[in-house]
């Protein structure tokens, strides 16, 4: 139960950061640098999941993406296939819940750039993408990846939402939340204690280890 | 050859809305747009980067069209070949001077662009900072490496915005000659933004003053500073009188220094300058005391004689312009006016004392 | 342009994924949705099933009213067992469920529980409003099905009243037995099942008098949208036979009457 839980918790969390710190990011860089029609909504839409209870988000999620759902609906007359109760549901549902604070932590760092570099880039000749990548990503560097831990301790405890889109099954879609949770009810106290003594180890180390990563250089 | 016709609200109602029109035309050598602070010439600089849009307008530069409302076009920021150089330099802090520097040529081949590169630091006299981070240069290195950048793109028009404002005063004096040299070097017209009358004169082959998001005067620099036309121009410029000149000698017992302005001799306060050196001096209108005759029993020591060109009377004072080889702006009284029968074409001698005369950067 | 790779890749990724985590249509194998409490029992069962017919039996344990959630928002579920009769008659209503296969299982008997060295001596549900006894741990009856009986009979037993001020509601049943355990509680009403699994931490002091709470039924059933219906009844045949009634009574189930 254990191996199986912490498998799944590490492909699910890795696969939702990374979908998180890439779409996170290119959505902090729109809202930051460009005003556009209905960007208050979807700045308010994004929010969302970071104010309502997982659950609820959940519930929102698998009423989109359930056989039965808006989008799911179609997709399984379509495929004969739906992403509620697969693996895939878990990182969609992580992702969900982790997005809105890498979209803000993101944005903020962006925003704390004076404007004035990434004209002077333009000004140089280079293209928005170029300058993104070149002048406004690693200045915005820090910001975005205590961001990125961010959304990375988020989705590696996320529990609530994950349980009502993926459900809690062994081996498929059972994180370690989900374990720990199933086996503290369950009474398996044992399994409880050493999942969650693992989860804080691996969280606490990563967390550390971005830190240490992280660190300015040393100025002369 | 810049033609640019912008006009721009700023602000959104309240108190500071500023409504900018103006059409700037820029040829050759160096242009000084001149201001005081919030009179528009940074936004008039922007707009013609495209950094800002104009609600409407028409900007050219030689044949290609920049910016025109009428027809839609606006050409983005990176297609303007415009070289910006920043008042607070804005040096990218995560990389070296040369890296700053080579970030805007075009790396069609790395190894002429680095060749350029090179002498332009050279040109600069920046050869040891290529290497270095921007945080950790002096403030005129900072400038000169900002400077740098800026030409390595190979622009068709430079865009100066108070390049020199953030940099101490003996650092600029020695920049002042630099960039004057560099402009003539490199043969690209220069718009430079300043509201320091020094850098104005010193620079400037032709000057355009921004008052109130509006052009009050166009000239030369030392015309207008000495000689404005109208009152708004008058405000902007202020009281100072500007000119230039080169150190002649030094009369140390004396404790004065001769300084040729061209068209007649003037004594200060002694100063250690070099001689030969340029040097812009300046001196304030209520400074100057008139005379219908040649005093030489008094302390001033410069005794000048010339033709009254012009007087504007206003409710307290009276502003006059008296040609004695230079224009002189002198600030009466009425009374004294009156008394004197002081009038166009009068001679008059113009009484200053060394001390009131002050070395600028 | 590098988006619209992007997008490819994805659905592409997500085809293969269908492939490589079979769906419950696949022979073979079925998804069961069961309360937690019956989570031991079931994994021995699943085991013995596997044995016996080589079905593999995937479970996915949660609260009685989140799996019927899940099944109502179409979840790909082929059983259903839950811990109250309330949420199979929602989905029998709705229509998600083939009736014919709906059965009761197992039943379970309310008890109540002191910690394993009680301070106070309780012989009876009747000796509760003694003033000596502090608080008493019960499942929140909105949305805990052993809590909803725990009321019912207390309520019949007269004790509602005295003891409504004394009651801590707790989550789920897991947490009321942590409570007796710890002692922050006197005293807690559980599922004789769920004193199964506590090894000595908490004691039983009585059983509920027979007729105070209406006979606790856990359902069992197919449901409608099943890819499986052969296996799926298998399984339940399972639970129902001999086989799998000892299993249940093993974990402190009864009979279901």
């Amino acid at each position: 139960m254990i191996w199986s839980a912490l498998k799944l918790s590490l492909l699910v969390v890795s696969i939702a950061t990374l979908v998180i710190s890439v779409a996170g990011t290119a959505l902090g860089y729109l809202f930051a640098k460009h005003a556009f029609r209905g960007k208050d909504i979807l700045d308010a839409l994004c929010t969302l999941p970071m104010v309502l209870p997982p659950t609820v988000t959940g519930y929102y999620l698998i009423l989109l993406l359930g056989r039965r759902g808006l989008i799911g609906k179609p997709l399984f007359l379509l495929t004969g296939w739906s992403v509620a109760f697969t693996w895939i549901a878990a990182v969609i549902a992580t992702t969900a819940v982790a997005l809105p604070l890498m979209i803000k932590s993101a944005r903020a760092a962006i925003e704390s750039i004076d404007a004035d570099y990434e004209i002077a880039s333009r000004l140089m000749g280079k293209s928005e993408l170029e300058t993104f990548f070149r002048i406004t990503l690693p200045l915005a560097g820090r910001g975005i990846l205590a961001g990125i831990v961010l959304s990375f301790a988020r989705a590696f405890g996320e529990f609530g939402a994950t349980l009502m889109l993926a459900g809690n099954i062994p081996g498929r879609t059972q994180t370690m939340p989900l374990a720990i949770y199933e086996a503290v009810i369950a009474g398996q106290d044992e399994q409880a204690k050493w999942m969650a003594l693992i989860l804080t180890g691996i969280s606490v180390t990563v967390v550390y280890l971005t830190n240490r990563l992280s660190r300015p250089k040393e100025r002369r | 050859m810049l033609d640019a016709w912008i006009r721009k609200q700023l602000g959104s109602g309240g108190a500071h809305v500023l409504t900018i029109d103006v059409r700037v035309r820029v040829t050759g050598g160096i242009t000084v747009l001149f201001g005081s602070s919030g009179a528009g010439k940074t936004s008039i600089l922007r707009a013609i980067a495209g950094i800002v849009r104009p609600d409407e307008g028409r900007i050219t530069l030689d044949e290609k069209v920049y910016f025109d409302s009428s027809a839609g076009i606006s050409l983005p920021m990176q297609q303007r070949k415009l070289g910006y150089v920043f008042q607070s330099h804005m040096l990218f802090p995560h990389m070296t001077a040369e890296q700053n520097v080579l970030y805007g040529t075009n790396s069609d081949s790395r190894h002429f662009a680095r060749e350029r590169v090179r002498a332009l630091f050279e040109m600069l006299a920046i050869q040891n900072t290529v290497a270095r981070y921007p945080h950790e240069l002096s403030g005129g290195e900072q400038q000169r490496v900002a400077l740098a950048r800026a030409l390595a793109t190979e622009p068709v028009l430079m865009l100066l915005d108070e390049p020199l404002s953030a940099v101490d005063v003996a650092t600029r004096s020695r920049l002042l000659e630099e960039i004057s040299a560099i402009q003539q070097k490199s043969g690209i017209p220069f718009l430079y933004v300043t509201h320091n009358p020094s850098e104005a004169v010193r620079l400037g082959n032709h000057m355009i003053v921004i008052d109130a998001g509006r052009i009050v005067q166009e000239g030369s620099p030392l015309e207008i500073f000495n000689a404005p036309k109208t009152a708004p121009a008058a405000r902007v410029v202020g009281t100072e009188n500007v000119f230039v000149g080169k150190i002649l000698r030094h009369q140390s017992e004396d404790g004065t220094t001769v300084v040729d302005t061209g068209s007649c001799l003037i004594e200060l306060p002694y100063n250690g300058m070099p001689i030969g050196s340029q040097v812009t001096v300046g001196l304030r209108s209520e400074d100057i005391i008139v005379s219908r005759e040649h005093l030489t029993q008094t302390s001033a020591r410069n005794v000048l004689a010339g033709k009254i060109r012009s007087v504007i009377t206003d409710v307290d004072k009276v502003e006059i312009v008296a040609d004695c080889g230079i224009d002189f702006k002198v600030s009466v009284t009425r009374a004294a006016v009156r008394h004197l029968h002081l009038e166009v074409g009068s001679d008059v001698y113009l009484l200053i004392k060394a001390r009131a005369l002050h070395v600028l950067a | 342009m590098l988006w619209k790779r992007v997008i490819v890749l994805v659905f592409l990724s997500a085809f293969i994924s269908a492939g490589y985590c079979p769906a419950a249509q696949k022979g073979g194998e079925i998804l069961v949705s069961a309360a937690i409490s019956l989570k031991e029992a079931f994994e021995e069962v699943s085991s013995i099933c596997e044995k016996q017919t080589g079905i593999q039996v995937r479970f996915n344990f949660g609260a009685s009213g989140l799996l019927q959630k899940q099944i109502e928002t179409g979840a790909p579920v082929d059983v259903f067992a839950s811990a109250g009769e309330k949420q199979m008659d929602d989905l029998q209503a709705k229509g998600l469920i083939i009736s014919e296969t709906r059965r009761n299982f197992a039943g379970n008997t309310l008890v109540l529980i002191v910690p394993a060295q009680p301070k106070i001596t309780l012989r009876s549900f009747s000796d509760l409003p003694r003033p000596e006894i502090g608080r008493v741990a019960i499942g929140s009856p909105k949305t805990v099905p052993a809590g909803q009986y725990a009321e019912e009979a207390l309520r019949n037993l007269k004790l509602w009243d005295a003891l409504q001020p004394r009651l801590v509601l707790a989550e789920n049943v897991r947490q009321v037995l942590d409570y007796v355990t710890r002692g922050e509680v006197d005293a807690g009403i559980v599922y004789a099942s769920d004193m199964a699994g506590a090894h000595g931490e908490a004691a039983i002091a009585a059983y509920a008098p027979k007729g105070s709470y209406s006979p606790i039924q856990y359902p069992i059933a197919v449901i409608k949208e099943t890819g499986n219906r052969a296996d799926a009844q298998r399984f339940i045949d399972l639970i129902i036979s001999s086989t799998g009634q000892a299993v249940l009574k093993k974990y402190g189930f009864v009979s279901s009457r």
